[in-house]
């Protein structure tokens, strides 16, 4: 198997092993009243590892990544570009401080302090997700973009590009893979750090896991925890794909030399 | 959105007391610079590095916005024309080709047309003539991403590029700079004749004085500041160096260097004695001794040259003449440079080198003396005799002194463009 198909169909085999398995665990265990409420809720007799409960976390969950994803790419290229732009370049420090503030900031706190700003509203989760996540969408958007050749950007200008024509036609394809490089990291970031949404009442699989552990029912903490990294792992993966295939064709090492 | 300059045939560019200062304290890069380019010629601005020869032309389609004086493109002037617009009628060749290597050399040639949104038929056709005209099969490349293509390969699709809008000029930045000494020759001498065909007004920029030579119409060699330190046609500036800046950039060797300026075709071929196998012996040696040659030349049955056979040879009437003599060792055609013909000369070890049509058959010979005569034609004072009387430093101390200096300047000089142009895109 080549390196590339080893990267392409491994992780999936191993996901599925994992939920299989996880499956076969959480049966096995003895699940009292308070882990069937927790996993099925208190309508239910029994539970497993992916009842009513927990599909409903997982849901919340993929929902808290994916807009908070949609967001950070909506602020963190833009303000990258902007920073790269020669009138901007000021702005480069004051931005990369903020953004590097909010990711050293830890999540929980940024989560408590929003609270106690804004009170329990929905989209407080959303925030701190955002804050915590949109630094490496900028920063590899501001590196990709500088990285490309300054005499291609002059051949360019040359030929009679205007500096827009420059920036979509030049500058944001060849950055592309250095930026999707940083929207993977966001959203691993962000598959782990909604787990924590559960404090401001957000949902998500961080629910499940909080109810493990303060019920101490260890096989409702486990599925919680265990589907929490796998989600991760899979979004890893599809994010991978993805980068693979959406650089432009030209810089791709297949392209074949 | 208006018409810049009309595309297809050349127009003149003029530049008028053309002035570039990147910072008001700082000497200027380029100083008070005034020159005429003719339509249709190859106009070369030769110099050291950061002499300003390259920011002079960059002025030229404005990616440097002169500090004073005026550039009039086709009549008309650069100022007052939308700079994008005025771009794209302006063909522009850097050095590395410059290739956006996300799209493939199809897209890259077709950039300029699609922006002047020329209909997909047009540019199709006009793109098969680039193709044909860079020497490059379009069916094998047109697909292909500039990373996989050779750099020579590169550079003529940047060259295919720059031509693609049928601009009527042509600026080329040190275009074959970067690429090795045999491809760069063989892409100057197919600049050459693209040029014939499309008759551009080309500014071209390089280091290289040679180059210069080999490719200019008229050769313009800089000093630092880009002042002329003289213009002409490229024997003019061999044959008479204006001053000891331009006899030290010219180096060693002028005259030599001069060979590369006259081809076979602006020689009179002599008449040489030929014969073929089964010719008439007396008549051959009869001419020989006419001519008071020692030799004659073997010529096969399509007047292709085989061997020189010495008088005495002759004299032995040999039944079969292809095994005495000594064989040909090179040819020449009407393109070859003297400079070429005299290696030949030199190499076989006769002092004459037959000259031949492009089926390989016998036209006349050439002779050193006749390589020697035609150095003295164009000649005035051999260099040597113009040195000053002052105490002559050697060429490299010169040149070498000249380099440093500039690419210091050079340095600073870029590093103050980035940041005016920082500046003026904040505004």
């Amino acid at each position: 198997m080549s390196p590339a198909a080893r990267q392409l169909l491994l992780p999936p085999l191993a996901i599925v092993l994992v939920l299989v398995g996880l499956y076969f665990w959480v049966d096995g265990q003895e699940l009292d009243r308070i882990a069937v409420n927790a996993l099925a809720g208190e309508d239910a007799d029994s539970a497993h590892a992916y009842s009513h409960n927990v599909l409903v976390a997982i849901g919340e969950h993929l929902r808290l990544v994916g807009i908070s994803a949609v967001i950070v790419l909506l602020i963190g290229i833009p303000i990258g570009i902007l920073v790269t732009r020669p009138g901007a370049r000021g702005l480069a420090p004051v931005v990369s401080a903020l953004a590097n503030a909010g990711q050293a900031a830890p999540v929980i706190g940024i989560l408590v302090l929003a609270v106690a700003v804004f009170g329990l509203k929905s989209w407080v989760p959303y925030l701190a997700l955002v804050v915590y996540s949109v630094l490496p969408v900028m920063r590899n958007t501001v590196e990709g973009v500088r990285a490309v050749d300054p005499a291609l950007i002059d051949a360019a200008r040359g030929q009679g590009l205007s500096r827009m024509q420059v920036l979509r036609r030049v500058e944001l394809p060849l950055a592309v893979p250095v930026i999707l490089a940083g929207v993977r990291t966001a959203l691993i970031l962000l598959v782990g750090t909604a787990t924590l949404a559960t404090f401001v009442d957000g949902g998500g699989l961080g629910d499940i896991i909080n109810d493990g552990i303060k019920n101490q029912r260890i096989p409702v903490m486990i599925d919680g925890a265990v589907l929490a990294a796998t989600l991760a792992v899979t979004i890893d993966w599809i994010a991978g794909i993805a980068e693979r295939y959406l650089a432009p064709r030209g810089l791709r090492q297949e392209a074949g030399a | 959105m208006e018409e810049a300059i009309a595309s297809g045939g050349a127009v003149e560019i003029d530049l008028q007391s053309v002035t570039k200062r990147y910072a008001a304290d700082a000497p200027p890069a380029v100083e008070e610079f005034s020159l005429t380019i003719p339509a249709g010629e190859i106009v070369v601005f030769v110099g050291p590095s950061g002499c300003g020869k390259t920011t002079t032309m960059r002025m030229i389609n404005r990616l440097v916005k002169p500090t004073s004086g005026r550039i009039m493109i086709g009549g008309r002037d650069a100022a007052e024309m939308k700079t994008d617009v005025l771009r794209r009628h302006i063909g522009y060749v850097v050095q590395q080709a410059g290739l956006l290597p996300h799209l493939t050399v199809r897209q890259n040639i077709e950039t300029v047309p699609r922006l002047l949104k020329w209909d997909r038929k047009r540019i199709r056709e006009r793109t098969s003539e680039l193709f044909d005209l860079v020497g490059m099969e379009e069916e094998e490349f047109a697909g292909r991403y500039p990373r996989e293509l050779s750099g020579g390969q590169q550079q003529r699709v940047g060259v295919a590029r720059a031509l693609a809008a049928d601009p009527p000029i042509l600026l080329m930045d040190e275009p074959f700079g970067a690429l090795d000494p045999i491809t760069r020759d063989r892409l100057q001498s197919e600049l050459l004749k693209i040029q014939r065909r499309v008759r551009k007004t080309i500014v071209f920029v390089t280091h290289d004085i040679d180059e210069a030579i080999k490719l200019g119409d008229r050769v313009v060699v800089l000093q630092e500041r880009s002042r002329i330190a003289q213009q002409g046609a490229p024997d003019e500036i061999l044959a008479e160096p204006a001053n000891r800046y331009v006899r030290a950039f010219i180096g060693g060797g002028a005259a030599v260097k001069r060979l590369h300026l006259v081809r076979i075709e602006d020689l009179e071929l002599r008449p040489y004695p030929t014969f073929a196998a089964g010719d008439d012996y007396d008549a051959v040696i009869r001419e020989v001794d006419e001519l008071r040659l020692d030799y004659a030349l073997l010529l096969d049955g399509r007047r292709r040259p085989l061997r020189w056979l010495h008088r005495d040879e002759l004299e032995d009437r040999p039944t079969d003449p292809v095994s005495e003599g000594q064989p040909v060792a090179g040819v020449v055609t009407a393109t070859t440079t003297l400079h070429d013909a005299m290696d030949e000369m030199l190499s076989s070890g006769t002092g004459i080198v037959p000259a031949v049509d492009d089926g390989g058959g016998f036209l006349g010979a050439v002779r050193l003396d006749q390589v020697t005569a035609a150095l003295e034609e164009t000649h005035v004072t051999p260099v040597a005799e113009q040195a000053d009387a002052a105490p002559v430093r050697t060429v490299a101390e010169i040149t070498g002194e000249i380099d440093r200096r500039d690419i210091e300047a050079e340095q600073a000089r870029q590093d103050a463009e980035r940041d005016v142009e920082r500046g003026e895109a904040t505004a």
